[in-house]
């Protein structure tokens, strides 16, 4: 057996993004998940928040490092009136693994916004980018051969030697047939027998 | 799912549990099992292992097809 999977029991938004109160989301009920609801009603920040929490420079790709006239920079982490309500902007998991939960937080203010250290050590165990985007995506569907996403997806799930027992068994039964089907040495043996009859 | 875990297997502890179950399958040919088993159902099969496992199935075959004579006492 290789490392009990990490699933992600519980986050929590406290002043991130579109949330000023604390939002708690749990995960631990639920198998599969999908999120539905109207626009401008924080979707983007939950999906923001598990991407900030692992990020590796706290902040999130479309927001960049630095405030730039494209880029927002990780001041825009925090939600607006985090100040004025006095929350501290942050963002909080919990990440079940081998029956043991780990609980941590990131602050998503400041020039150090630090990864915990559980997060990093989750972080590593990952085959596959927690979120995937739509440009992503699109590449994936509409660019690359179903050979190459079929290699791709085996190499995420690391079924990398099995697609390679799949290949040896076409291959062998394809060498096998065309041994049984080989007509040669029928013919051979036929002449043979037809010249020890003359 | 309440907090529950699911384990998860590395390829080479599947491969021998997939080579386990087929040698142990009522109504497999246990020879051709033992083959793909020691050839095939590997995670790090040797570079020659189809033609390997072709000789080998080939052999198994001649062996079948000329079984020794029956000795007379």
């Amino acid at each position: 057996m290789v490392d009990a999977l990490i699933s992600i029991r519980r986050l929590e938004l406290r002043a991130f993004r579109a949330y000023l109160a604390p939002a708690p989301f749990e995960f631990g009920q639920k198998k599969c998940l999908a999120v539905l609801g109207p626009n401008r009603h924080g979707k983007t920040s939950l999906i923001d928040g598990l991407e900030f929490m692992f990020s590796d420079d706290g902040t999130l790709e479309r927001l960049g490092n630095r405030t730039v006239q494209t880029k927002a920079g990780p001041v825009a982490l925090a939600h607006n009136g985090a100040e004025a309500a006095k929350v501290k902007p942050e963002v909080l998991i919990e990440l079940l693994q081998a029956g043991k939960i780990a609980k941590a937080s990131r602050p998503a203010a400041g020039t150090k916004r630090p990864r915990p250290d559980a997060v990093t050590a989750a972080k590593v165990q990952f085959m596959v980018d927690p979120i995937i985007r739509g440009y992503t995506l699109r590449f994936f569907v509409e660019e690359q051969t179903p050979e190459d996403r079929y290699k791709a997806v085996a190499t995420w799930l690391d079924l990398s030697p099995l697609v390679e027992v799949q290949k040896s068994l076409r291959a062998l039964r394809m060498a096998v047939k065309a041994e049984a089907e080989d007509q040669k040495p029928i013919e051979r043996l036929n002449a043979a027998l037809k010249k020890s009859h003359r | 799912m309440p907090d529950t875990e699911e384990k998860s297997q590395t390829p080479d502890a599947f491969l021998k549990d997939v080579a386990a179950t087929l040698q142990a399958g009522v109504g497999v040919d246990f020879d051709l099992a033992k083959i793909l088993a020691a050839e095939i159902l590997v995670s790090k099969p040797s570079a020659d292992a189809v033609n390997r496992a072709k000789a080998a199935i080939i052999a198994l075959a001649e062996k079948r097809a000329n079984p020794p004579e029956p000795v007379h006492g």
